[in-house]
């Protein structure tokens, strides 16, 4: 399996395995989105997205470091997003994930980013989230 | 018994005096190879995103990359609609890893080494 399909799997079980997290999305782990949420999707939600990868080739072994774009999605209000934010950076940050084929050793939350949407029904969507450094070897 | 201690500071000196002007060239030199990683890496429909990339000096050793459209944040950071093509971000960890070369090259072009 590629490195970035292993990569998101421990992404999508670290916050899948988050209580606090799953009861605040629409349908539980079934709103948590590699790169994209399904159209029409219930908010609140969170997507996970690569938005950078870099292969150090510093030594034999195969050392990664990868910037995740974590963020939550929510139509009532953008402290509910930051609600949704805070949530995954306590799964995220500073935590040694489960990447197949791969040693996690550093993970860290970067830059906070936080947006809003118009939406085509006049209200609007608030996005929060953080880009997340993950630093693995084979 | 005396002894005399003598301290050639000429390379230092030269070193101290090249400084600046290295220091000023390293930052420039690293905000366009960033410029030039982003133009890219942007998503290209148009080509008006990758062309309005820009590095631009915005104080003494200080300078800004930016794209100059205003759906770049989208392109960047994605929306509900849409998925996240990165171009800056990754432009900047692109540089990232050639900064030891590329401020190698600078100091000793500079003369400060």
């Amino acid at each position: 399996m590629s490195e970035l399909n292993v990569v998101s799997a421990g992404i999508y079980a670290a916050l899948a395995a988050g209580t606090a997290l799953r009861n605040m999305l629409a349908a539980g782990t079934l709103s948590i989105y590699n790169t994209q949420a399904i159209e029409n999707a219930s908010f609140p939600y969170v997507v996970f997205s690569l938005q950078a990868s870099t292969k150090l080739n510093e030594t034999p072994s195969d050392q990664r470091d990868d910037i995740i774009f974590i963020r939550g999605y929510s139509k009532t209000s953008m402290a509910a997003a930051g609600s949704i934010d805070a949530a995954v950076s306590n799964l995220i940050d500073g935590k040694t994930l489960a990447i197949s084929g791969y040693t996690n050793y550093w993970t860290a939350r970067e830059s906070g980013v936080s947006t809003t949407e118009n939406m085509p029904d006049g209200g609007y969507c608030w996005m929060a989230g953080a880009m997340y450094r993950l630093r693995i070897d084979a | 018994m005396g002894m005399d201690v003598k301290i050639d500071t000429k390379g230092l000196e030269r070193m101290i005096k090249n400084s600046p002007a290295a220091r000023e060239e390293g930052v420039k030199t690293t905000a366009f190879v960033i410029q030039g990683y982003a133009t890219m890496l942007a998503p290209y429909k148009t080509g008006a995103l990758a062309a309005s990339v820009k590095a631009e000096e915005q104080g003494r050793d200080v300078y800004w990359v930016r794209d100059g459209v205003n759906y770049g944040i989208y392109q960047e950071l994605g929306t509900k609609f849409m998925a996240a093509h990165p171009f800056l971000w990754p432009a900047c960890e692109k540089a990232k890893s050639q900064l030891a070369s590329i401020w190698r090259a600078v100091l000793e072009r500079r003369n400060v080494t």
